[in-house]
């Protein structure tokens, strides 16, 4: 009798313990969200490999650079790889082309007041020749020509220097620029396994940062001055010309930047192409070889690679994307002085062609198109840093592709 | 380089622009006008044959040009020469009083060639020095010269010894 009432006790325990606790009863589901899962596993990731690289040189750089566009937009340069990562839409088309319009007035109106003074000069010379045929002599005038001609390129060679050092320094920007973002993409790269790749492009751009540079400051921009100088004393007098000197001056200049362009991106391609192939190989068979021969936790770490690699390879393209935007800041400005530069420079020789001396309009148009060489200098330049960011950016997606 | 090309060509023409000017005309201001121009043809082609003759080696030619203008400080570097022998006489007459010859004095006279430091001559005074070994068959110009050699490579020659009362 008293085990039976024992039972029946522990019964009701038991009935009245599961009534009390039955709202806490769930059912036990298999892992279901695993896209979000995966998702925040891969942020937590990235913001880690971000906050290891040591991007402080590149911050100072970043820092450094007086661009107020860029400033007002980004603060830092983590900003904007994280920017490009979440894909944050900062700018639209209509920003950029106001930003152009502004600076492009802006440079239109600092260069007004030498333009003006040019036009002055030459228009008060034909007014005098116009005026004094009948009494002056023919010495008097070719002197009163030759001092005119003397203010004249003296407010010139002020543009010109001003252009000049302008490009050098935006030159030595972009050198700088360049030896501070490829060895961190080279080493995350490397990261990825892409070790040929990196072992290809390494040496490529050791050479281009010091040859590319040394062949502008020691050939081409002598090339240039020595062209600007031949344009302005060919035309100081009538009989002694040197229209074919500067001609062949400025096809060497531009031919010597031409070829040595066309030698280093068809190099670079090729062999970067070739590299690529490569690791993307060696890649899939350390996978194959993971998820094959690795018994049981094979497919998963095989798997888990590909996360790892997939974070490397989203912040190297961040930061490979971010390189180019700044290289974009750095040459805007630059390239829309020298276009005004240009521009004003035609519509000064334009304006004093029917009323004063044609050599003084010949020399002003030819010295507007030497102005050229200077933004296909910075223009080349340029793509040839684009080239290689987006190859590196292209080819060397590992685990993604 | 081409900056000296490009300036001879510029004073040559405005040299030929003012003599233009300045001259009456007649016969002699064409002569001058046609030997002006020849002058002219002759300051542009002038760095041709140069240019051809010899074979243009690439580090030539991209050779920084701004290692002209880095020169080594000579005083300072004298200096630092001056103190460095200062230290190897020191070390030599520590050594020799080790050796049993003590308070001798050392002098070492280097001079200053453009590219290097020579060492003239070692005088090695012994006027003060006393003997403080009890070894009887000590060879004192053979120690002299052995403590020497330890601090500075110099022929025997040179190691000038003197005021021996010993």
């Amino acid at each position: 009798m008293k085990i039976k009432s024992w039972t029946f006790v522990m019964i009701l325990l038991f009935a009245a313990l599961s009534t009390i606790y039955m709202p806490y009863f769930e059912a036990a589901y298999a892992a279901d969200n695993k896209e979000e899962e995966i998702k925040d596993n891969m942020n937590k990731e990235i913001d880690r490999r971000l906050n290891e690289l040591d991007l402080s040189e590149f911050e100072i750089f970043f820092q450094r650079l007086e661009d107020e566009n860029l400033k007002g937009v980004w603060q830092s340069l983590k900003d904007i790889i994280k920017g490009i990562i979440n894909n944050e839409q900062k700018f639209t088309i209509q920003t950029l082309i106001q930003i152009v319009l502004n600076v492009f007035l802006k440079e239109m109106v600092k260069s007004l007041p030498s333009i003006i003074t040019i036009i002055i000069i030459a228009i008060l010379f034909g007014v005098f020749n116009g005026l004094s045929s009948g009494f002056a002599k023919d010495s008097t005038r070719n002197i009163i020509y030759i001092v005119c001609y003397g203010a004249i390129i003296s407010i010139l060679s002020y543009i010109i220097a001003s252009s000049l050092i302008t490009v050098k320094k935006t030159v030595d920007m972009l050198d700088n620029l360049m030896s501070l973002s490829f060895p961190i993409l080279l080493t995350l790269t490397s990261a990825l396994g892409g070790v040929n790749s990196a072992g290809i492009y390494q040496p490529v751009m050791t050479v281009m940062t010091t040859m590319m540079i040394k062949i502008i400051n020691i050939m081409v921009i002598p090339l240039f001055i020595a062209t600007v100088v031949f344009g302005m004393v060919g035309n100081l007098s009538s009989s002694i010309k040197l229209d074919k000197l500067t001609k062949t001056t400025k096809s060497l200049s531009e031919w010597t930047l031409g070829i040595v362009f066309s030698i280093f991106i068809g190099y670079i391609t090729v062999q970067g192409i070739a590299g690529a192939a490569f690791d993307t190989v060696s890649i899939k068979s350390a996978k194959f070889a993971l998820s094959s021969y690795v018994p049981i936790l094979g497919g998963y770490l095989s798997e888990g690679f590909d996360l790892v690699l997939a974070s490397c390879v989203i912040i190297k393209n961040a930061l490979g994307l971010c390189s180019i935007i700044l290289l974009f800041f750095i040459i805007a400005a630059p390239i829309i002085k020298l276009l005004v530069s240009v521009f004003a420079l035609r519509i000064a020789a334009s304006i004093i062609e029917p009323m004063s001396d044609e050599k003084i309009s010949d020399m002003l148009f030819s010295t507007s198109k030497n102005l050229i060489t200077l933004i296909s200098i910075l223009l080349g330049v340029s793509f040839l840093f684009f080239v290689i960011i987006m190859l590196i950016i292209a080819t060397c997606n590992f685990g993604v592709i | 380089m081409m900056g000296a090309w490009i300036m001879s060509v510029v004073s040559v023409i405005v040299l030929t622009v003012l003599l233009e000017l300045f001259m009456s005309e007649g016969e002699t201001k064409k002569y001058i006008k046609g030997i002006m121009s020849v002058i002219v043809i002759g300051v542009v082609i002038a760095p041709l044959p140069g240019l051809l003759k010899k074979d243009i080696k690439l580090e030539d030619v991209f050779a920084d040009q701004s290692d002209k203008h880095i020169r080594e400080d000579k005083d300072y570097l004298y200096r630092i020469y001056v103190a460095q022998y200062a230290e190897k006489e020191k070390f030599i007459e520590k050594y020799l009083e080790e050796r049993g010859i003590a308070n001798a004095k050392v002098k070492i006279n280097i001079y200053q060639f453009d590219d290097r430091i020579e060492v003239l001559n070692v005088l090695v005074s012994l006027e003060m020095a006393v003997i403080t070994t009890t070894d009887k068959n000590i060879n004192i110009n053979d120690t002299v010269y052995e403590a020497i050699s330890k601090a500075v490579s110099i022929s025997r020659e040179l190691v000038i010894i003197y005021g021996k009362k010993l």
